[in-house]
């Protein structure tokens, strides 16, 4: 699914705060996995398989 | 006058000045010093087109990162700016005020010494001087990232635009199929006297001059030094076993991708790190550019593999510039790239091989190598700049690995820009480097270096403009050590 992502969808995830919605495994998987994923990298941003994200991003995930 | 080198003549008068070499920087001094009256012998190893056998002279035992040595470089007259792209940037002045890198100082002169003559090193490549230096996009980091101002020569190439001046000026001799082999000293090994110079055919003779300038790139610049061993072991210049060191390349580092925002932004852009950002972290300069295949339509790539097809210019690196379009997942999304400066490393050299080409010479050991200057380089900009991007709301970026944690070299995506500097630095101490603020080798009275192998330190600009930038340096120095008339 990441890897086959419509530009109108990814740009759609991203405004809307949802990063982690592009991460179809991170559902599946376990919580230590998906956290093992995501990487701070300073500032309040974070990483998730690559993806830069913020700290309101990743909030906003949870709260999906 | 431009002969063919026939090795069976001799030659007794003795030059004002031998030059060895006719890229851009060995074409430059020639020109600039025989219209100021000086008597010029020029040498060519190569001849006047591309020929396989002079190509090979270029081939290198590679043990470090894969630079492709023997395809970024031309061994015929123009030299290298027989393909050169063109793009120019002149260095910053914050190059200059770098007091030490890896325990290296930076360079030993100001930035102003080659600012001054920028202006008449953009007339000699073609730059309009009213068209100076501009940014082809207009975002601005504040206090890490301006918008990067380059200029585009046609691009000049050396041969086409200047064989007939070089072929009429009656102060010029220039002999091509002629390969310097080695320099002969006084007997007290502190000037050249003598250039022995030989044929393809195995003829060999000496020519004669008062001052002597290599102009031969990077790599052969160090590599010949080092095969002068015939009077001094170690080879020339290198008391301190500093020829060939330092070897920096700029790095074209794959940082990851971005998505714009805004569906109908597609244009390029080019960021250059602000120099309060990287002395903050002590890290190297860069050039950040953003570049997108907006005619990518409906995830089928035919039309851009097929202009890629048609644009190559040679075989080099085609399964990354075949993986480099694939990435392109969808319309408006485009690839970060980078020409990132390297940091002078004493690991990271030129040296002589036990291979030997058809002259008889060693041929060029070459290893490349980055340490954690560079990583840390690398990582620090990459991050920097996703942060920036998406707090100015253009949208957002995917990290490659390597940018985002602790790896080591194998695993960064990077490749070279054909840049090949730092071989024979620029240095007060002959500790520290090969030639002196005058681009003349420690310890020899009337021995030169010309081109980017005296950079102390590489930036994140394309080399060319600086090297002919020191040229014009070299000139006014020369004369001005002159002691012979000149005209001004």
């Amino acid at each position: 699914m990441q890897q086959s992502i419509s530009r109108r969808l990814a740009v759609k995830y991203f405004c809307g705060g949802a990063a982690a919605a592009l991460l179809p495994s991170q559902t599946k998987t376990s919580n230590i996995e998906s956290t093992s994923r995501i990487k701070y990298i300073g500032d309040d941003f974070y990483t998730i398989n690559g993806w830069v994200v913020t700290k309101q991003d990743l909030h906003l995930s949870a709260q999906r | 006058m431009l002969l063919p080198f026939d090795p069976t003549e001799s030659h007794t008068a003795e030059y004002d000045l031998c030059i060895v070499g006719t890229g851009p920087a060995g074409i430059t001094l020639a020109l600039e010093l025989a219209n100021k009256g000086l008597q010029i012998l020029i040498l060519e190893a190569g001849g006047l087109d591309y020929t396989a056998e002079s190509q090979d002279f270029y081939e290198c035992e590679s043990v470090g990162h894969e630079g492709w040595p023997k395809l970024t470089r031309l061994r015929f007259f123009g030299g290298t700016s027989n393909h050169w792209s063109g793009r120019c940037r002149p260095f910053d002045a914050s190059d200059f005020n770098r007091p030490s890198v890896n325990s290296l100082p930076g360079w030993p002169i100001d930035y102003s010494e080659l600012d001054k003559y920028l202006a008449p090193a953009m007339k000699i490549i073609d730059i309009d001087d009213s068209g100076g230096f501009k940014p082809i996009s207009t975002t601005t980091f504040d206090g890490h990232f301006y918008p990067d101002k380059s200029a585009q020569s046609p691009p000049t190439r050396f041969k086409e635009k200047y064989i007939d001046e070089i072929k009429n000026n009656p102060n010029i001799h220039c002999f091509y199929n002629a390969t310097a082999v080695d320099l002969g000293l006084d007997s007290h090994h502190i000037s050249v006297q003598s250039i022995l110079v030989r044929h393809y055919n195995g003829g060999q003779t000496q020519f004669k001059a008062k001052t002597f300038i290599l102009a031969l790139g990077g790599i052969e610049n160090p590599r010949l030094l080092l095969n002068c061993k015939s009077q001094i072991k170690e080879g020339l210049g290198n008391s301190h076993d500093m020829v060939g060191r330092c070897f920096m390349e700029h790095l074209n580092v794959s940082l990851g991708s971005f998505i714009y925002k805004n569906p109908d932004q597609s244009s390029q852009m080019q960021f250059y790190t602000d120099a309060q950002f990287s002395n903050a972290y002590d890290i190297g300069q860069s050039n950040v550019t953003l570049s997108i295949v907006k005619t990518v339509k409906s995830y089928g790539r035919t039309r851009a593999i097929k202009n890629f097809f048609k644009n190559l210019a040679c075989e080099m690196e085609l399964s990354e510039k075949i993986d480099y379009l694939s990435d392109f997942k969808c319309p408006g999304m485009g690839n970060i790239s980078t020409l990132m400066e390297q940091s002078p490393n004493l690991h990271s050299r030129v040296m002589l091989s036990a291979q030997r080409d058809a002259m008889g010479l060693q041929r060029a050991k070459f290893d490349w190598q980055l340490n954690d200057y560079d990583r840390n380089t690398i990582k620090t900009i990459g991050q920097q700049f996703a942060k920036d991007f998406q707090k100015a709301g253009l949208g957002n970026v995917k990290l490659e690995n390597f940018v985002i944690q602790a790896s080591d070299e194998n695993t960064i995506k990077f490749s070279r820009h054909a840049h090949h500097m730092g071989t024979t630095r620029m240095s007060i101490l002959p500790a520290h480097g090969v030639v002196d603020e005058n681009c003349k080798v420690h310890g020899l009275d009337n021995l030169y270096i010309a081109g980017s192998s005296v950079f102390s330190t590489g930036g994140a600009c394309n080399p060319t403009m600086p090297i002919i930038q020191l040229c014009l340096r070299m000139v006014d120095h020369l004369v001005k050590k002159s002691t012979f008339p000149v005209k001004t």
